[in-house]
């Protein structure tokens, strides 16, 4: 199939049954601005080969998962298919490469039928007809896939968020590629279907085809995969056959030389969990995303909900700041509720720092004193007019409390680091008297070493003069870090509710990969 | 799964049960008000669709692509203009001519929406100004006469009683644009760029490639019409279409099921959205109500559906312009 | 959390102040209007005989009070995030109507009641789109047929006059210095906006809203009520401009001001402020009604048709929603 001559040294996979690699990765480097995503990674992967993929968030996944489908370009290092080099400038390229990918966040349209959505972008679709045997072949990957039930004219958007999930591995079923690539396919997946999730990898294994499986979930990976790959800092750390590995030594593995951490290194802090009752849930839910939760917290009390994608650790923390109108059940803060919108969530004197700074948290062309004073014009306005002279000296205030330079107070936001950005928006929300409940959705993204350990500091600051702190996360270390007790969720569930000091990291893990116990969310 | 696809059905249902409820109204209306309906009251309602509905079919189209254009107020126009000053020998040369304008004003959009990543609306807006400017300056700031009346009585003579050849064309564009948008890849493909710009795209989708062809289509959707009804009244003069066509164009797609927010429409709904509102204008005049009227009824219908399809309106839908869903990375914002 | 599929996290950016580089850039729209007004005045001067006149700059000012309301209006609207009304000319015309029919009990209650007419008719529309979220075109051409038809069913499609004898409106189509009443007007009021906009907490509010929704909302801004009085002053100030036209042509029906709508929105694009809302300025939109009244001017005297000066302003308006938008929610 190749003019070009398979490269004959070094590479893995020279055994006599893989002649040439399926794909092979070498030297991968990726840059983004000053971050280093990907540092040289060098991968071969065999015909009929599943190979897991794990690692912390931020490891490296991700990106070489971008370059593996023609996402983003790689700065340095090359890519064979089958011997030949590629160069992908979009999807569609490493769709004829036979690369096809199922992202975590879903690629359909909901206004399409499902047959539709299997076909989108298929480039094998003709213009005219042929739309028999799309949905006889649509019917049979449904009827794999557990879905039989389904009729392939229904539109998408009156499917569940399993189904859906289904559809999309259905779709790279349907293409035939021979590397398909599922980037945490089975976070919002009930066990019934992630079984036929398995089924359907295997025999596209047999029937020589191969598999990338990114996921979080340490059990599946080990169930299911030939070879596991480890990423750390964006290098490959290493790879293993999972019949040599098992689960305890994949958490070391991936945590790293910090491997087993430390569950009392936080700094201590007096009177925690003593204070009086402030927040109340009870039977919270989010109809299809969120079952019941009930939580009571303390005042002074750090809680951390430990998730991955799909968990609904991002979506308690939402719909505790009023951003998910359909939440359901009862959140009481003091007297009031914090449920319906943000305005409310306020004057319940709950504070939201969202996860999604640039898009959900800041005014990024405005400067850091706008910002920062944005929710508290009350306090420097007489009738609705501004003192510009009271607007400075709060923003003057709000900097130093949160330690960002008094010289960047007039530079626009969009332009300070990760860390600062955070800072300010962290200002922004301890305004005059303490809020009674901070709300923090991944409160250092994108934040490096230092800029995280100030707003580890703020933040039990903010605790110990009385406030509430519920954040979500999907780092370990932060997570033990920052919170008195860990809250572990799956799958749109409570799993289980730990006080810091009587947990491991292991166990952590292990519950936020747990897709066991309960059912999958339902619409 | 009956129970979760009722909801479907009962809202793709909407314009037909309205073009129904349109057409009693027309049969009904009138006698009971004592005035007579004949056959020509159908014939004129087939010319309203011949004048409206071609528009009408290039706004869904864009719609349905989750765009927007309002130059084709004056490609209207500009088209009747074309085929008036350069037809005088040959119809079709002037139809040709039209086209052709309307296609290179449609890329030029096309180009600035999906290369420069700009919003439609904001765009249309400058193009709406200048093809009016173009318009002014083609027609000198006068009416132009066509003098080759044949044609005009040609397009327009009765046939089969209510049907001229000038609403068989219509006719005929919407069951070939229908038939593309119902059963090619091309009509998936449009859906699912309105639907969702990033799943299309992620998906493999040609998403610019659409868009750009798009909005050529639906500026030759434009000019088509505005050229056969320069010949139909024998004159073209620079106020003819503009606005009041696009906003007939406007209500007829909305309440022809054409979804405001993309991805959803057909060419059948749009087609009795036109002939809802070619229905309700002939009724009115049948029964000689007051000029107002129609705007009354069409403005109505109009608001009213802007804000019934408003995210918002009722608590606990989905909140598609304040709650940040995800980052948009499209390169054409909707 | 970050897919596979979005952006890269963008690289934190240095810690430092923006450039130089970067604030003359970030002002460029600004740069851009000065120049191409600069460059008309210069063309005209040098090129064009009667141009640099003190008339004919008095007729430049003569021509921009009208517009120069409307655009005020349009810029609060455009400011909040919520493109434009479609409903500007009818919403004028109206105001108008209502001024010349009140003109009879007084011109302050004339005044007033078209003022509140507009601001009505606005504050309506304001709260379909800021509160529900629906689409600001379709309800403002929704809205625009609705109040055109009220208006001709209650005058009958006859036009609304004022009694000879009523005199007391006569001023506002007086001239001072040379300059009519109207301009005046327009400045004072745009002064009092940009107060409005640049040092009150609704105007700080409606820059948010309109540089990031999302945010907006997530923060727990007013962003409903903020909406609603963006478009009730733009509507009081649309009325306003129906006044103007009133009082100088003593007569009034529902399509005079047709073309105000587009040049309202023209000139507010055409002085850089952002379509998509959240940057601009009322300085701005007075340079942008400038520019076109100047453009206008000049191709009058070099005797080019209407039409020219159309096609003229939409290629200046594409120019300008090219150079002010952004795809992110940057400068």
């Amino acid at each position: 199939m190749s003019h070009l001559s398979p490269v004959r040294t070094g590479a893995a996979g020279q055994g006599d049954s893989t002649r040439v690699p399926l794909v092979q990765a070498t030297d991968l480097a990726k840059t983004y601005g000053a971050v280093r995503a990907l540092r040289g990674v060098s991968v071969s992967i065999a015909p009929g080969e599943v190979v897991g993929i794990c690692g912390q968030n931020g490891a490296g996944k991700s990106t070489f998962v971008k370059l593996l489908t023609g996402l983003e370009r790689p700065d340095t290092g090359e890519l064979r298919v089958r011997g030949e080099v590629v160069g992908f400038g979009s999807t569609l390229d490493g769709q004829k490469a036979g690369i096809s990918i199922v992202d975590q966040e879903l690629a359909l349209v909901p206004q399409l039928s499902i047959e539709e959505n299997m076909y989108l972008g298929h480039r094998e679709v003709p213009l005219v007809g042929g739309k028999r045997a799309r949905r006889a072949r649509c019917q049979e990957i449904l009827d794999q896939l557990g879905l039989g039930h389904l009729d392939p004219t229904t539109p998408l958007r009156y499917l569940r968020i399993g189904e859906r999930q289904l559809v999309e591995i259905g779709r790279v079923l349907a293409r035939d590629a021979q590397l398909l690539i599922l980037d945490e396919p089975t976070a919002t997946l009930s066990n019934a279907e992630i079984e036929r999730v398995f089924a359907a990898v295997r025999e596209v294994s047999a029937q020589g085809r191969s598999v990338l499986y990114v996921s979080h979930r340490l059990g599946e990976v080990l169930d299911l995969c030939d070879r596991v790959l480890v990423f750390g800092d964006g290098l490959l750390r290493g790879t293993h056959r999972v019949d040599q590995l098992d689960r305890g030594r994949l958490v070391q593995l991936i945590l790293g030389e910090a491997g087993v951490v430390d569950s009392g290194h936080g700094v201590p802090r007096d009177g925690t969990a003593t204070g009086p009752l402030e927040l109340i849930l009870d039977g919270l839910e989010i109809p299809g995303r969120l079952q019941p939760v009930s939580l009571t917290v303390r005042s002074g009390e750090i809680i951390g909900l430990a998730g991955q994608v799909g968990s609904g650790a991002d979506d308690l923390v939402r719909a505790l700041g009023g951003l998910v109108p359909e939440a359901r059940g009862s959140a009481t803060v003091g007297d009031a509720s914090p449920l319906g919108s943000p305005s409310r969530a306020r004057s319940a004197g709950v504070r939201f720092v969202p996860g999604d700074r640039r898009g959900e948290g800041l005014f990024l062309a405005d400067t850091v004193r706008s910002n920062i004073t944005a929710t508290s014009m009350s306090r420097f306005s007489r009738l609705g007019v501004i003192s510009r002279r009271g607007q400075r000296r709060l923003a003057e205030e709000r900097t130093r409390v949160v330690g960002v330079a008094a010289s960047k107070i007039a530079a626009a936001v969009g332009d300070l680091s990760g860390g600062n950005q955070q800072k300010v928006l962290l200002g922004r929300s301890l305004d005059e008297t303490t809020p009674r409940v901070l709300l923090l959705d991944e409160p250092t993204r994108g934040v490096d070493v230092a800029g995280r350990a100030e707003i580890h500091r703020l933040l039990k600051d903010a605790a110990a003069a009385g406030c509430v702190v519920v954040f979500a996360s999907t780092e370990i270390d932060e997570l033990f870090d920052l919170a008195d007790t860990i809250v572990t969720m799956a799958a749109g569930g409570l799993v289980g509710i730990h006080d810091k000091s009587s947990v491991t990291a292991d166990h952590v893990l292990a519950e936020m990969a747990n897709a066991g116990a309960q059912e999958a969310s339902h619409v | 799964m009956i129970d979760r696809l009722r909801g479907v059905q009962l809202t793709a249902a909407f314009p037909y049960v309205l073009l129904v409820v349109f057409a009693l109204c027309f049969a009904v209306v009138p006698p009971v008000m004592g005035y007579e309906v004949s056959s020509i009251n159908l014939f004129n309602v087939g010319q309203s669709f011949a004048t409206y509905a071609p528009l009408a079919l290039g706004l869904a189209l864009l719609m349905i692509a989750g765009e927007f254009d309002l130059s084709l107020a004056a490609l209207y126009g500009l088209g009747a203009m074309l085929a008036v000053k350069t037809g005088a020998d040959s119809p079709l040369t002037g139809v040709l001519v039209a086209v052709a304008v309307a296609a290179a004003v449609g890329l030029v959009n096309g180009l600035l929406v999906t290369i420069g990543g700009l919003n439609s609306v904001s765009v249309t807006l400058g193009s709406y100004i200048a093809v009016s400017g173009l318009l002014l300056i083609i027609s000198d700031n006068a009416s132009v006469p066509y003098l080759n009346y044949e044609v005009g009585l040609n397009l327009d003579s009765v046939l089969m009683t209510v049907l001229s050849r000038r609403s068989l064309i219509a006719i005929a564009l919407f069951v070939v644009v229908g038939a593309v948008l119902r059963f090619t890849r091309w009509g998936r493909d449009l859906r699912a760029i309105g639907g969702d710009r990033r799943a299309s795209r992620v998906a493999g989708v040609r998403v610019r490639r659409m868009l750009i062809a798009t909005f050529v289509v639906a500026a030759v959707l434009a000019a088509v019409p505005g050229a056969l009804l320069g010949y139909s009244l024998s004159s073209a003069s620079p106020a003819y279409g503009g606005f009041p066509s696009l906003v007939f164009a406007i209500t007829a797609v909305l309440i022809g099921g054409v979804a405001l927010s993309g991805g959803q429409g057909t060419a059948l709904g749009a087609a009795a959205g036109v002939l809802s509102l070619a229905l309700l204008r002939e009724t009115l005049a049948v029964v000689a109500a007051p000029s107002y009227a129609s705007d009354l009824i069409s403005g109505a219908l109009l608001t009213a559906i802007a804000i019934l399809a408003a995210p918002h309106l009722l608590r606990g839908a989905r909140a598609r312009r304040w709650v940040n869903t995800r980052p948009q990375v499209s390169e054409a914002a909707a | 959390m970050s897919s596979v599929l979005e952006r890269p996290p963008a690289a934190p950016p240095a810690d430092a102040p923006p450039s130089r580089v970067q604030r003359v850039v970030a002002n460029k729209r600004m740069l851009v209007v000065t120049t191409v007004l600069a460059v008309l005045l210069v063309y005209g001067m040098v090129t064009t005989d009667g141009f640099a006149t003190v008339d004919n700059g008095r007729a430049i000012l003569a021509a921009i009070a009208i517009t120069g309301f409307g655009a005020l209006g349009a810029t609060l609207v455009m400011l909040g995030g919520n493109l434009f009304s479609m409903s500007a000319s009818v919403t004028a015309a109206g105001a108008a109507m209502v001024f010349l029919a009140a003109l009879q009990y007084g011109v302050v209650v004339a005044l007033v009641a078209a003022l509140l007419a507009g601001a009505g008719a606005y504050a309506l529309q304001g709260f379909a789109i800021g509160a529900w979220g629906a689409n600001p075109i379709v309800v403002t051409i929704g809205a625009g047929s609705l109040q055109a038809a009220v208006a001709i069913m209650i005058t009958d499609g006859s036009s609304v006059r004022v009694a000879p004898e009523v005199t007391s409106y006569k001023f506002l189509a007086d001239t001072v210095l040379g300059i009519p009443v109207g301009v005046y007007l327009l400045l004072v009021v745009a002064a009092l906006l940009h107060l409005l906009l640049t040092r009150t907490v609704w105007g700080r509010n409606l820059y948010f809203l309109g540089k990031s929704p999302p945010a907006a909302y997530a923060a727990g801004l007013p962003v409903v009520l903020t909406t609603v009085i963006a478009f009730a002053i733009a509507g009081a100030c649309t009325g306003f401009a129906g006044v103007v036209q009133a009082a100088s042509t003593q007569s009034a029906t529902i399509n005079d001001l047709g073309t105000l709508t587009f040049d309202a929105v023209a000139a507010a694009v055409v002085g850089g402020n952002a379509i998509a809302g959240g940057r601009g300025s009322i300085p701005r939109t007075l340079l942008g009604v400038l520019v076109i009244a100047t453009l206008g001017d000049l191709l009058l005297l070099r005797d080019y048709s209407a039409g020219v000066r159309l096609l003229a302003t939409g290629l200046l308006v594409i120019v300008f929603v090219f150079a002010t938008s952004s795809k992110e929610q940057a400068r």
